[in-house]
């Protein structure tokens, strides 16, 4: 028997834990960049090399412990389960016996990763072992965490959360999501916010991609990116903006530098000279914000030269006749005011684009988080379309989400606006999900505090603090906000953190639910003495299910361990307080539960039933699982299955995968595409806007279908009516026929619409129409450039000023135009004149709490840092690690190390958003449960980051506002 | 004092003393050592061919051309 | 006869530290003690270039040559290790060593130096294989479970390879004619003495 790692459970973590358990202050290591900058790759490294030994004991020199704790030995067991630090989806098995988790070998079989892993998946395994973990559930008493039993917990939390309901209503309460969660769990909170009866919940989408998703579904129909990571490989050109993928990616690229091997030029355009940038053909630097007077600028040059597919924007694009007159207007001159960009090399840019397609473009979270958000990522869309990159192999808009499970959650889980499948919140839509869920739609309704808030979108989750704070007669429902859940979500992703500790003050009660005590934690109990509830969820490596991956590839986990300490998994918690609210039943109605844990199962069986607007029907959990099993069959660029069990399958039937299981529709690998027959995952854009817009056609123009369709035009979304018309109606089975009268492909809960569009007609369900670059239910139909509101260049916000003020925007008030001229009547560009950025380290994940309590990556981004180009430091006699204050006009002020560098031009300042637990110079180590802080604490950058939100969707605007830096 | 001389005297001619700088492995007997090689463990139980085969096999898994096909 | 050998190809390593945690994770090798880094020439600049820089278990290598009290061997395989028990920690190796690879964690007593650590290709050391002793001192041995060095074989972008060296030159050499220029195949010479010029070269020819 071969011996590993084994440690018996009363040692977890033992030496790791061990080193740091009373690490108050970490050995002073030099950090990555520091260490970078001052050796050389030959002599000088042995000298900085030389400063990194620890002061800590090193175990490995002293002679082997007696091992007596060490349990008999029993079978290694593989269970393979998927990274949850983003959403590239790299598999990973882990190897545990007895219970423990003792090694971590690459999946060479799995096409998305292909056995990689950055530094986070890498390190996993600490999961299994971690001591900075939230152990039991705690109660705030007199400023200090005191444990308390699970019961207690339950028990207080259910009756306090219930007198506020019964006093303040039912919209009081604010449930804060995660896109950490499985579907199965963001799925069952959508639903167990339905049965409190609200719709205030949200999860870290909207301050992720959710002007994406917005902006691109109503562009050409879903919301999610068009291709995959693995498509990337057919691409002749890729055009990153806005995107860090080497720190933020790093397995993406993998796939990127394999094209680009392949001949792919590889673009990159950014405030800032990324990783991502040390790798392309081009780097191009713009001033931030600028984006839509780059793309226009870009679509300048296409336009002007004839580059754009005229075929293909005849057939398929409806409204390009008004972009060109907005880009007629972008004249390269024009361009470079904004910008910042040479002719030159915007030319060249485009150029690339043009003449090396199919030419990909990738975007995150550099375009999505501005208060124009919505308009830049309809702007890089419109290039795609003029270009003719969508719906086409090596082409599309790839969108690389965040979170591990952010497109799921998105997909089906606690949304504000919309029940699971974007089914949104009318009548309708509820009528729906109260059929698929087997409880009362009335019953619903009168959960809520009336069927007009029951079809309300609630507050976001960028907005809870002002659902706290604002004054009663400003928001859009009765009561402010008494309490607000954490579950699974970082306080610091979110701006403006001097009013967040405000509106935690001001609440009722907090409670926190998250693996680790998270910042929330500390934050609570710096500014409340009492309140405040934390309860120990289990990460995802404890409980079992599926996530969808960012190239909509769905996956399930196995479990690999038990809960660890006293956590339990998030589903099992909804089910104890949905106990105490007394809906347990209804909420389980269709699931089994066994020790109060749902069937996880039973819940995507349930999804299944239910999510046909979007393909989620047809991915039960047996095809998933045999899709993990079977990881080697699947090809890689194709990713699709040749022979095997899963013969003609797409991996992870990438959504969507329409109709039932039975069906056996393979998933659809890029969205759009008319060149394959839609049971071959093919497809077109959808006809979700009408059929005609001021007397033009929306829908798909002669000759433009998918392959093999019977309908070889444009056509609209089937219904019953439609299906009679065509004569397929008798196609149906009686069974069928029963149960698709009076509905739609979207409402038909036998599926029988679907199998008979799509597999006796071959045609899509959900129509053949145009995409519409002039998305005029928007604020700016077509995406026109607005200075944002915190603006270093007081000439450009006169010429390009952003929108008036919203009155009630997603239940709140929401300034535009008065922020921004009152920042130029006080003259905020003279007290700050640089540009605040913010964005990804490698070693992180979004608020950081988890990945900053693991030892192996925290050893390696030690300390929160600024980046502040060589002119402006020396121009403030700043010094590379200088410690600094970055001031902003909410008049907060963070103490951070300076980063001298060129990354950054000398107009913009760069800060990783990933860490909290300083607070303006403070350490708050104290006010973290004892033994459970991370392991690196720093400056959240949220806590001086600025209002400001997009016109669409409220997303929060962090990529462009402005700060002053000054020596220490 | 002349004995610090000797003693530096020594002390300089065991600076002298030439040995062989490349220890010399010998498969499980390194100076009193016990270290097998790869292939000699319940695992492989001695078979050298099948290890070396083994560990080529799993060397070209880090060559993404293999499993994407070009 | 397999001779084991590292090659990082630095038109792929994005710096992602992946190879760094690997190692840490697998061997559970203490804060403060790098068996592998990542380093950045011209960091924040155009031609900004990562390598990953661990022990290369050199063939003629140099730590062997110094160390006053014969601790280091090579193995069969071209694998350099050395025997904790032996190790009076002196630095000599440290000195030595072009790639700077070995570290001496401190034990604290007058900031002495404890026993040099440094990476084992995976190849655990002088003791029982796959013992506890064996982890303890030198971590994990993949070698003798017919695995690699778990650095290379987690890779993001397969930048860094490991494994016997044919197979990595065969793989570094196909990926170099593909694109058309090798990279720079830092340490090679230093460390093995041949050429990773030859290959340079071989690609050009490819390309023209």
């Amino acid at each position: 028997m071969l011996i590993r790692k084994s440690s018996a459970p009363a040692v977890r973590g033992g030496r790791l834990a061990r080193a740091h358990a009373n690490s108050v202050s970490l050995p002073q290591v030099m950090d990555r960049r520091s260490f970078l900058k001052r050796s050389g790759l030959g002599v000088g490294a042995g000298a900085a090399i030389s400063a990194l030994a620890s002061q800590l004991p090193f175990e490995m020199i002293t002679k082997a412990e007696a091992a007596g704790s060490v349990p008999p030995p029993g079978p290694v067991e593989i269970r393979r389960t998927v990274c949850t630090h983003c959403s590239v989806g790299c598999a990973i098995d882990a190897e545990v016996r007895n219970g423990i988790w003792i090694g971590q070998e690459p999946v060479f079989d799995s096409p998305i990763n292909l056995g990689a892993h950055c530094a986070k998946g890498a390190s996993v395994r600490e999961h299994g072992h971690g001591e900075m973990r939230l152990k039991t559930p705690m109660k705030l008493v007199d400023g200090k965490y005191q444990k308390i039993s699970w019961e207690q917990a339950v028990n207080e939390i259910g009756a306090k959360l219930s007198e506020i309901r019964k006093k303040n209503g039912p919209d009081a309460v604010y449930w804060i999501g995660s896109s950490k969660h499985s579907n199965e769990q963001a799925y069952l909170l959508r639903k167990f916010v339905s049965f409190w009866g609200s719709n205030n919940c949200d999860h870290q989408a909207r301050i992720c991609h959710s002007t994406t998703v917005a902006g691109v579904a109503n562009t050409w129909g879903y919301g999610a990116m068009t291709n995959s990571y693995n498509d990337m490989q057919n691409a002749k050109a890729i055009l990153f903006m806005g995107s860090n993928a080497a720190e933020a990616h790093p397995v993406a690229m993998l796939h990127v530098l394999h094209a680009k091997e392949s001949g792919a030029k590889v673009i990159v355009m950014d405030p800032r000279f990324t990783r991502t940038a040390a790798k392309a053909d081009q780097y191009v630097r713009f001033r931030s914000g600028a984006d839509i007077a780059v793309i226009w600028g870009l679509l300048y040059h296409v336009f002007k030269n004839g580059w754009e597919d005229k075929q293909y924007i005849n057939d398929r694009v409806y409204g390009m006749d008004k972009v060109r007159e907005e880009v007629a207007k972008w004249t390269p001159e024009r361009v470079k005011e904004v910008s910042g960009i040479e002719e030159a090399e915007l030319y060249r840019v485009a150029e690339t684009m043009a003449k090396n397609k199919p030419s990909s473009i990738v975007w995150c979270m550099g375009q999505t988080q501005h208060t124009t958000g919505n308009a830049m990522v309809r702007a890089f869309c419109t290039l795609q379309l003029a270009l003719g990159n969508i719906g086409t192999s090596g082409g599309g808009a790839n969108i690389f989400r965040g979170h591990d499970n952010v497109q799921g959650a998105t997909d089906i889980g606690p949304n504000p606006d919309s029940l699971p499948g974007y089914y949104g919140i009318v009548a309708g839509a509820w009528k729906h999900w109260a059929a698929v869920w087997g409880v009362d739609y009335e019953w619903i309704k009168g959960r809520f505090a009336s069927e007009a808030m029951m079809t309300k979108p609630g507050i976001t989750v960028s907005r809870w603090i002002d659902g706290v704070l604002e004054k009663n007669e400003y928001i859009d429902q009765d009561s402010n906000l008494k309490a607000v859940i954490y579950w699974g979500m970082a306080p610091n992703s979110q701006t403006r953190g001097l009013e967040m500790l405000e509106a935690m003050k001001a609440l009722e009660t907090l409670i926190v639910i998250d693996p680790y005590p998270s910042a929330t934690a500390a934050m609570a109990a710096m500014a409340r003495k009492d309140g405040v509830y934390l309860l120990p969820a289990a990460t995802q490596f404890e409980t079992t299910g599926s996530a969808t991956a960012s190239n909509r590839s769905i996956q399930w986990r196995e479990k690999v361990i038990e809960p660890l300490f006293e956590s339990k998994p998030d589903h099992t918690i909804m089910y104890l307080l949905a106990q105490k609210f007394g809906f347990e039943k209804e909420l389980c109605k269709n699931i089994k539960v066994a020790n109060n844990e749902p069937n996880v199962e039973d819940i995507l069986r349930e999804i299944n039933r239910g999510t046909w607007t979007i393909g989620y029907t047809g991915q039960s959990p047996e095809r998933i699982k045999l899709h993990m099993k079977n990881m080697h069959t699947f090809d890689v660029k194709t990713l699709r299955a040749k022979g095997g069990p899963c013969d003609g399958d797409y991996f992870g039937l990438p959504w969507p995968c329409y109709g039932t299981p039975e069906m056996k529709h393979p998933g659809s690998p890029n969205l759009y595409d008319t060149s394959k027959h839609v049971m071959d995952g093919g497809g077109n854009f959808r006809a979700n806007f009408g059929v005609e817009r001021d007397g033009v056609n929306l829908l798909a123009g002669d000759g433009s279908a998918s392959k093999g369709a019977d309908l070889q035009f444009g056509y609209p979304e089937f219904d019953h009516v439609l299906l009679k018309k065509l004569g397929w109606w008798d196609d149906l089975t009686e069974d069928e026929k029963k149960k698709a009268e009076g509905k739609n492909w979207k409402t038909d809960l036998s599926g029988g619409i679907q199998r008979v569009v799509m597999k006796v007609h071959g045609c899509h369900p959900f129509g053949n129409a145009k995409a519409r670059v002039v998305v005029w239910n928007f604020p700016d139909p077509v995406p026109v450039h607005r200075e944002p509101l915190y603006s270093t260049r007081p000439d450009m916000v006169e010429k390009y000023p952003t929108h008036d003020d919203k009155k009630a925007f997603w239940r709140m008030p929401t300034l535009f135009k008065s922020v921004q001229q009152k920042n130029i009547a006080d003259k905020v560009h003279v007290s700050f004149p640089l540009v605040l950025t913010s964005g990804r380290l490698v070693e992180y994940e979004g608020g950081g709490e988890e990945t900053r309590s693991n030892p192996w990556l925290a050893e390696l981004q030690q300390e929160a840092f600024v980046e502040i180009n060589p002119r402006t430091a020396n121009d403030r006699g700043i010094k590379n690690d200088d410690w600094v204050w970055v001031k902003t006009p909410t008049k907060a002020q963070l103490k951070v190390r300076a980063q001298v560098t060129e990354r950054v031009g000398p107009d913009t300042c760069f800060m990783p958003f990933h860490f909290s637990g300083h607070w303006q110079g403070k350490d708050m180590i104290e006010y973290y449960p004892e033994g459970a802080h991370p392991l690196v604490r720093g400056e959240a950058v949220n806590t001086a980051t600025t209002y400001g939100y997009d016109s669409v969707t409220m997303m929060q605007e962090t990529k462009t506002t402005v700060c002053q830096v000054v020596k220490a | 004092m002349r004995f610090f001389l000797m003693a530096a005297f020594v002390l300089a001619l065991l600076g002298c003393g030439d040995r062989d700088k490349v220890a010399v492995y010998k498969p499980g007997d390194y100076q009193g050592k016990s270290d097998a090689a790869p292939w000699n463990n319940k695992t492989y139980n001695g078979d050298k061919a099948k290890w070396e085969g083994d560990v080529r096999a799993r060397g070209r898994l880090q060559d993404e051309s293999r499993r994407i096909g070009g | 006869m397999a001779r084991m050998k590292f090659l990082c190809d630095s038109e792929r390593c994005i710096e992602c530290n992946g190879c760094v945690t690997a190692c840490k994770n697998e061997h559970e090798v203490p804060w403060g003690v790098n068996r592998r880094r990542v380093v950045t020439l011209s960091d924040g600049v155009p031609g900004e270039k990562s390598i990953s820089v661990a022990c290369m278990h050199c063939s003629d290598a140099p730590c062997m040559a110094v160390c006053p009290v014969d601790c280091f061997y090579h193995t069969d395989q071209g694998v350099v290790l050395h025997d904790k028990d032996m190790c009076i920690g002196c630095g000599y190796c440290f000195y030595a060593c072009p790639f700077g690879a070995p570290q001496y964690p401190q034990t604290g007593t007058f900031g002495m130096r404890g026993k040099m650590d440094k990476c084992t290709f995976c190849a655990g050391g002088p003791e029982i294989d796959h013992s506890e002793e064996e982890f303890k001192k030198y971590g994990r041995n993949r070698l003798a479970e017919g695995k690699l060095p778990i650095c290379a074989e987690m890779c993001s972008t397969k930048a860094l390879l490991g494994g016997d060296g044919d197979v990595v030159s065969e793989i570094f050499r196909e990926r170099a004619l593909k694109r058309g220029k090798g990279a720079d195949v830092w340490g090679w010479g230093t460390a093995y003495g041949s050429a990773p010029a030859q290959q340079q070269d071989k690609a050009k020819e490819g390309k023209s």
